[in-house]
């Protein structure tokens, strides 16, 4: 007695299931604290009113509780504030010196068990998806580091004169930008999963900022067509010019990466419930299953080798970085009709002109 | 002098290993995916193919595939150049991005056979 007894019963608490005790006539004697939130038995004296037979089971399992000694144990359900909810019900019979004493049963609440399976399923899913666009940020990377090593070890062996090189410094300052660029966004999708990601906001216009944008984009040799269609004079917002920057590149080289050569890309800015740029490409189009997918934080539509590569963070970053401007990035579309992806910022005070 | 394909779909990549493969007195010759290589040797004799493999409209693989069943060029020398850890067993070398030249050209130089030119 004493403290073996209170051991065991904040033991019994600890648990994460229902443990009953009862009597040899399946009078309640003891329940831990999960079982009295489970069955309501809140108040002090409920107990002691119990009997097995009153726990509202399924009737089979009910009957059961009372004629069949155990050990046993079934998948049944249980009523409980008005909601059946599926239990797993175990009951082991107790002897003291040979002696049926009681029984012990056991409930367990399979919600937790699927929502804990579900949790460990979803963490792996996300531990692959991570996994796979580290092997694309790595893929994008491998590139930059190739071309710029390439013209440096040409240099240091002496088959290309320092001279020479200044041909190529365009290209190296170019590649340089690549990774930076990529570097920017691994860094801001770890700040994202920390909580520190902190924006520098300027005045600036979105008309002016995607028409500069798009004019600095070297023409894809894909032999797409950017068209920008300004439909509001002027959008002033506040934004940071590196994330903005970021999110527009994103959204447009998904565009040109996800649909045909040689199709038109339009960019339409205009005004409507804020800053608004639209970028609507001539693809394929993304089934509405799949729409939910782009966002998500390392997924990309239809995940197939053959697939041209490409960040797996860049719309998920994408939608964050507008959503901490207090804007937000969102996909229309319909197979065989392409996609629109819709960037909606806030006005800047004084709104538009 | 050998004649050589570059598919990839990185422009400035093209850019390096032509300089590269130039350097060494071979012909480049460029295409940016996998379909615009097969439109290439259809319109002309190539010695040795190196390519990409995660490229848009039609990877590196697939276009190995094809000439691998293509009876014209089932034999044609081919390196991939890539980032990627998974090799493609078709190919007659892989090498990982990135590389040295001195490698790139040795290993260009052994594909082609005794009887390229440098």
């Amino acid at each position: 007695m004493g403290l073996f007894d209170e051991a065991l019963k904040v033991l019994a608490d600890a648990v994460d299931r229902s443990v009953i005790v009862a009597g040899p006539e399946g009078k309640v004697l003891q329940a831990n604290r999960r079982a009295r939130t489970l069955l309501s038995w809140e108040q002090p004296d409920a107990l002691v009113t119990r009997s097995l037979e009153t726990i509202p089971f399924a009737l089979s399992t009910r009957s059961r509780l009372q004629r069949d000694p155990g050990p046993w144990e079934e998948e049944t359900t249980i009523e409980a504030r008005g909601r059946l909810i599926p239990v797993l019900v175990a009951k082991r019979p107790i002897a003291v010196r040979g002696r049926r004493a009681g029984s012990l049963v056991l409930i367990t609440d399979l919600r937790d068990v699927t929502t804990a399976i579900a949790e460990r399923d979803r963490a792996r899913r996300n531990d692959l998806a991570k996994t796979r666009s580290l092997h694309m940020v790595a893929h994008d990377m491998s590139g930059a580091v190739t071309i710029i090593k390439g013209y440096v070890a040409l240099v240091q062996e002496g088959s290309l004169g320092i001279d020479e090189l200044e041909r190529y410094v365009p290209v190296l300052a170019d590649q340089l930008q690549h990774m930076e660029r990529l570097l920017n966004a691994l860094l801001d999708t770890a700040r994202l999963e920390e909580g520190g990601l902190e924006l520098r906001l300027e005045p600036l216009d979105l008309a002016d900022f995607v028409e500069d944008l798009v004019r600095k984009m070297r023409a894809p040799e894909t032999g797409h067509q950017l068209m920008v269609r300004r439909e509001a004079a002027g959008l002033p917002i506040l934004a940071d010019p590196i994330r903005l920057d970021s999110i527009v590149r994103n959204v447009l080289s998904n565009a040109i990466k996800y649909s045909p050569e040689g199709t038109v890309v339009t960019c339409t800015l205009r005004l409507d419930d804020g800053a608004t740029l639209e970028v609507a490409d001539e693809g394929g189009g993304i089934a509405g299953d799949d729409q939910s997918l782009l966002f998500t934080r390392f997924g990309r539509v239809g995940e197939l080798a053959t697939n041209p590569p490409g960040v797996g963070l860049g719309l998920f970053l994408s939608r964050e970085l507008a959503r901490l401007h207090g804007g937000d990035l969102t996909v229309t579309s319909e197979v065989g009709k392409g996609s629109r992806f819709t960037l909606r910022m806030p006005l800047r005070d004084g709104g538009a002109r | 002098m050998a004649r050589i394909l570059i598919v990839d779909d990185e422009p400035d990549l093209r850019g390096i290993v032509r300089l590269i493969l130039e350097l060494a007195g071979h012909e480049v010759v460029e295409a940016h995916h996998g379909a615009a290589a097969l439109q290439r040797l259809a319109e002309q004799r190539v010695d040795l193919l190196i390519t990409d493999v995660m490229m848009p409209v039609m990877s590196g693989s697939e276009l190995i595939d094809r000439l691998r069943a293509d009876p014209e060029h089932a034999k044609l020398p081919i390196l991939v150049l890539s980032a990627s850890p998974h090799a493609v067993d078709r190919a007659d070398h892989v090498m990982r991005k990135p590389f040295e030249p001195t490698h790139l050209r040795r290993v260009a130089a052994n594909l082609l056979g005794a009887n390229a030119e440098p």
